[in-house]
């Protein structure tokens, strides 16, 4: 054994398997720190973390499997988790559980030990375990397992150190598993029979045992299989087994319960009584009938209000950096040609920094959204939500696809992977949108705060975001019905114990948002305010008016005047494609104006009411060009894009129309 | 699995908050069933309703685990209520 440690360098494959919020993921970021590789896997909307670590003379090359409950073949998360053990053989699957729910968690593990003996448990969240009461005896637990089971806390990075430790052991082939073997009560005759039917049978390197198994439980992936690589009489005599034991999952279901039970029995202690916790008396409140909802909004204005105060000053900060380094750089390259200097002074610079004076918002937004989840609230939020959720044919776990979607759509749309149902994920994905983002919000913040005096814009702020959920649940409603019918997907969701967030998990979650958001400047927007640049400064001499930008206008004036705008507001919102933030930029461009006189220049071109229909209209038009990018990607298809920037365009003028013929008809325009 | 349903079984939604019970039959779905067993809910399993306002989602109790449940996945598990004194039930 001593020999074997000293071996030259050798590659441990591992791969991290647990169930959703066990802290799996806080664990393989101490494991790998940010030597992380973040991706999709092949074909799927599944997301692939893979990672290394260095540990004498090992390396370690972690595989961070999707968190998953199970391992049949009802999601795209569980098919790729088991298909990972089964077809690419790990040297040492760990799996996470979460001690303080450590019956239900177990169930993974048992599964996993279906798959394979080279499993490492990490028991998590000790601490949690403790103040629920259970007293959890590691050594008896590993005993009775049959495999090394590690005590951890994760948060607290307590115990990594002892899992590596396993992981070496176990990977290295220095410590021999041997899983306490599981009993499938009446069903093992039929296993039996299925085993010997199997025999000799080319079952893609797949493990004859496994198989047997699933075909008892009605895998479909594995019916798949079957077809694949079985001769039809073989099949036909394996369905004709299949059909006498129609109980087959309910008595594989049972004897895991029961495997589970046995072990727990040795390794811990209850008590008899389940202690009123911390997590009781929170939920007492936020969960309560009356009290859920109201509790839920007051945080979330919170959470807004908090994030545009705190960023407001940052954000000024930025915009008046970007505008000096335009100004500096007018001057420092005087000697280079001048649509040149005029490129990066008028068009990169003031395009791309107004866009990055958003992420202080970004930023603070998502670091308190993180803050949420992270705690375990969110999972209420789910459940206080689901009853309206369900007036737009969705459930509660939507709800906070769509409350990302108030920082950002692009991060929206992709948070739609929790949904398990497809139905339900387009129709989270169609009306994401709906959302106003961060971006749109600024522009609308701006507009109101200079046309509306104090305790006004206030109200009027409150009715756009009161507006946008009503066109939400109003949408949703008639997609539900119209475009996607169907049986509503079922709303099952975990409720984890209430902790204090981690720094690091909330400093992880947070930087990858803004890494994805400033990708988006770098890229689509620098791209858009060269063109813009482009439109807005070419024929060569020509005043605004007849530039490519200004012909643009006023060709849209027809639909324009009926809102009340005039062709640079037309414009505005042409670029506001580009990024929802551009408009404003252009806005500052076409009417000559910077900071504060824009807002003199727009008091001098627009009535109140001509603004307000302007901001209804620039909150819903249609989605901005990262967010139909992203749509095409999560679905794989134009057609869902497509249909979102239709109905957008239509719902936003038709009620720009509608504001602004009211409004003028009642005097106030 | 044919649900036989016992005289005095009733649906999870009926019970009020505080109330345990023993799941007793699963409806409808092979895939839901899978599921539920994954959340921790097979037949045999004992539950305590958390919540249950009478609308909208519950919440149980199941293997020292809490699970939310939408109303209609909460009507379609049949349980059987027991008294706090005869948990052998």
């Amino acid at each position: 054994m001593e020999r074997e440690a000293k071996a030259p360098p050798k590659v441990i494959r591992v791969a991290l398997a647990g169930n959703p919020n066990v802290g799996k993921s806080t664990i393989f970021n101490i494991l790998t720190g940010l030597h992380q590789h973040v991706g999709n896997w092949p074909g799927k909307t599944v997301e692939r973390k893979e990672g290394a670590c260095r540990l004498e003379g090992y390396l370690l090359q972690c595989m961070d499997l999707p968190g998953t409950y199970s391992l049949t073949a009802h999601s795209a998360e569980e098919i790729v988790a088991r298909d990972y053990v089964l077809r690419e053989r790990p040297d040492v699957v760990v799996v996470i559980l979460d001690a303080s729910n450590i019956e239900r968690n177990c169930y993974l593990l048992v599964q996993m030990l279906e798959l394979t003996d080279r499993v490492v448990v990490g028991l998590n969240m000790m601490d949690l375990a403790g103040v629920k009461g259970y007293r959890i005896f590691p050594e008896k637990l590993e005993q009775a397992v049959g495999v090394p089971v590690v005590p951890m806390v994760a948060r607290k990075a307590q115990g990594c150190q002892a899992l590596l430790k396993a992981i070496i052991e176990v990977g290295t082939g220095q410590r021999t598993t041997s899983p306490r073997p599981i009993h499938y009560g009446a069903a093992e005759p039929t296993l039996a029979r299925l085993k010997e039917m199997l025999e000799g049978e080319q079952l893609e390197g797949l493990p004859a045992h496994w198989i047997a198994l699933k075909m008892l439980e009605g895998d479909e992936e594995v019916e798949r299989l079957e077809e694949r690589a079985l001769a039809r009489e073989t099949r036909e005599r394996i369905h004709a087994l299949l059909r006498q034991h129609e109980h087959g999952p309910a008595v594989v279901a049972d004897a895991r319960y029961a495997w589970i039970e046995e072990v727990l029995a040795e390794g811990m202690e209850r008590p008899a009584r389940s202690v009123i916790t911390f997590t009781d008396r929170i939920d007492h409140v936020v969960t309560h009938r009356f009290l859920g909802l109201p509790i839920l909004l007051g945080i979330f204005v919170c959470v807004f209000w908090l994030t545009f105060k705190v960023s407001a000053p940052l954000s000024h900060l930025m915009d008046a950096g970007f505008a000096r380094l335009s100004a500096w750089t007018a001057g420092a390259f005087a000697s280079y040609p001048s649509w040149f200097v005029s490129l990066l002074s008028d068009g990169v610079i003031p395009g791309v920094g107004g866009v990055l004076s958003f992420l202080p918002i970004i930023l603070i937004l998502f670091l308190f959204l993180g803050l949420l989840e992270d705690s375990g609230y969110m999972a209420r939020a789910a459940f206080v939500t689901d009853r309206i959720m369900h007036a737009m044919g969705l459930h509660g776990k939507a709800f906070l696809c769509l409350l990302v979607a108030y920082g950002c759509n692009v991060p929206g749309i992709m948070a739609t992977r929790i949904l398990e149902n497809e139905r339900d994920r387009l129709l989270a994905i169609l009306i994401n949108p709906l959302i106003p983002c961060a971006a749109r919000i600024a522009v609308a913040a701006f507009f109101v705060g200079a046309f509306f005096p104090s305790p006004q814009s206030t109200l009027v702020m409150g009715s756009l975001y009161a507006l946008s959920l009503l066109m939400v649940v109003f949408v949703g409603f008639v997609l539900r019905r119209v475009v996607l019918p169907g049986e509503e997907a079922p709303f099952m969701m975990e409720l984890p114990l209430y902790r204090a967030p981690n720094a690091r998990n909330l400093a992880v979650y947070t930087g990858w948002r803004l890494v994805a958001f400033l990708k988006k400047a770098a890229t689509v927007i620098l791209a858009a305010s060269v063109l813009i640049w482009v439109l807005s400064s070419f024929p060569a001499g020509a005043d605004l008016p007849d530039t490519y930008l200004g012909r643009l206008g006023f060709l849209l004036q027809p639909v324009g005047r009926l809102m009340g705008f005039d062709w640079r507001m037309s414009v505005a919102l042409l670029t506001g494609f580009a990024a929802k933030e551009t408009s404003l930029a252009t806005l500052a461009v076409l009417y000559h104006a910077e900071g504060e006189s824009l807002v003199q220049t727009l008091h001098q071109s627009m009535t109140p009411l001509v603004a307000l229909v302007f901001v209804v209209v620039q909150l819903l038009y249609i989605p901005c060009l990262a967010t139909v990018a992203v749509m095409r990607s999560e679905t794989n298809s134009w057609k869902w894009p497509l249909v979102a920037m239709a109905y957008s365009l239509l719902l936003a003028g038709g009620l720009g129309l509608l504001i602004f013929q009211v409004g003028r008809a009642l005097g106030l325009g | 699995m044919a649900v036989v349903k016992k005289p005095d079984s009733m649906s999870l939604v009926s019970l009020a908050p505080g109330q345990r019970a023993r799941v007793e039959a699963i409806c409808c779905g092979h895939g839901f069933r899978m599921r539920l067993a994954a959340l921790g809910i097979i037949p045999g399993t004992l539950i305590t309703v958390l919540r249950n306002a009478g609308a909208g989602p519950v919440i149980v109790e199941a293997r020292g685990g809490r699970l939310a449940l939408g109303r209609g996945q909460a009507a379609r598990i049949e349980v059987q209520p027991i008294s706090s004194e005869g948990e052998g039930g």
